[in-house]
């Protein structure tokens, strides 16, 4: 299965994950084989040093905070292969030195070899 | 002196955007600046307050419901009625009735009151200035 | 009161919208409007230098105030230090204190 996430931080601070993230993990976790893509925004996603720390509301402090970067990490560890648009991070500015280690950089000519890799492909 | 009085408009239910926790920042800080907040919840952030929202553990992450620490929207609403309450500012949450009705999340936490479009007509008419926060 | 107030919440790369909404404040500064953008959520990706300058900087040179939400660039791992030149971090609470002038403010 190959997961694709073009959407980044969409109620990341509420679920204290993001909930494709959360649920790959979930899926992995039951035994299913799955790779992610990040485009778009979502490339954001394998950047180093992500800390949405400090969120207050009234009395109510965040003691959970999301930590994608290591969630992205996680997943890595469990065998999923990460990738990530190569066009997509590079308009961003974010440069190789900046992202995690073991991330794929695939250019946009290189997607149609790795979509046909997958039988299930789930856009998000 | 004229009070300032800021009004917000929330469109969207809860989990599922970044709009949400900006705009509880936003009141947030308004209310610790002294500012009086009305905020007209319509179409899905009609939810944000429905006083049946639960916590949940986390296994994914490890973390039993008190360890995951999971905020709600509800309780968010709860704690700014509250530290408004506490300034002694004027925070008025007005959902949509009609709005509250299709979603069935007639059961608001407490200090948040059923209204209508009348009721944005008067914020906007009594108010400093009105942010729309919109969907997509 | 003449001055308005745009706050950007989304990635400018995701589509026309942003550039519009630029174009729009450019226009607004160049007719002596004041104008403020304020950049949070997604919006803050524009922050990053130097791939940001291609948005911010012609709105810079027109005269629109940039402010970005420094929780939404540590969010997305920004530092301070790599911010486009001339947009400035504010906490939201100035962003609530310009609403609190009562310009215009418009959220895209």
């Amino acid at each position: 299965m190959l997961q694709i996430l073009t959407v980044a931080y969409r109620a990341t601070l509420e679920e204290q994950d993001d909930p494709i993230l959360w649920l790959s993990h979930s899926l992995r976790n039951n035994g299913a084989h799955i790779d992610l893509l990040f485009r778009s925004s979502a490339v954001s996603y394998v950047v180093r040093g992500q800390s949405p720390i400090g969120l207050r509301i009234g009395e109510w402090v965040q003691s959970q905070p999301p930590d994608i970067a290591y969630e992205v990490a996680a997943l890595m560890s469990k065998d999923c292969r990460i990738f990530a648009l190569a066009e997509d991070l590079a308009v961003r500015g974010i440069r190789r030195e900046h992202v995690l280690g073991g991330v794929g950089f695939i250019a946009r000519a290189e997607l149609p070899a790795l979509l046909r890799g997958y039988t299930n492909i789930w856009q998000w | 002196m004229p009070r300032t009085v800021l009004t917000l408009v929330l469109n969207d239910p809860p989990y599922e955007s970044a709009r949400t926790a900006t705009a509880f920042r936003i009141i947030d800080a308004a209310i610790r600046r002294g500012y009086d907040v009305n905020v007209f919840a319509y179409e899905g952030a009609v939810a944000l307050a429905f006083a049946c929202q639960a916590p949940h553990a986390n296994a994914v992450h490890g973390r039993d419901v008190a360890g995951e620490d999971h905020p709600t929207t509800s309780a968010w609403v709860r704690e700014v009625l509250e530290l408004a309450r506490e300034r002694s500012i004027k925070l008025d949450w007005v959902n949509c009735g009609l709005c509250v009705d299709e979603r069935g999340v007639d059961d608001a936490v407490r200090g948040v009151r059923r209204g209508s479009p009348a009721d944005l007509w008067s914020f906007v008419n009594t108010s400093t200035n009105t942010l729309v926060i919109p969907t997509r | 009161m003449a001055g308005y107030v745009f706050i950007a919440a989304r990635d400018p790369w995701e589509g026309v919208e942003a550039t519009r909404v630029f174009e729009m404040a450019s226009s607004l500064a160049e007719a002596r409007d004041a104008v403020t953008v304020y950049l949070t959520e997604n919006g803050a990706f524009a922050a990053r230098a130097p791939a940001g300058e291609q948005f911010l900087s012609p709105l810079i040179a027109a005269g629109v105030n940039i402010l970005v939400d420094p929780f939404a660039l540590q969010e997305r791992g920004i530092s301070h230090e790599r911010v486009v030149e001339g947009v400035v971090p504010a906490p939201i609470e100035q962003l609530v204190d310009l609403l609190a002038e009562g310009r215009p403010s418009l959220w895209f």
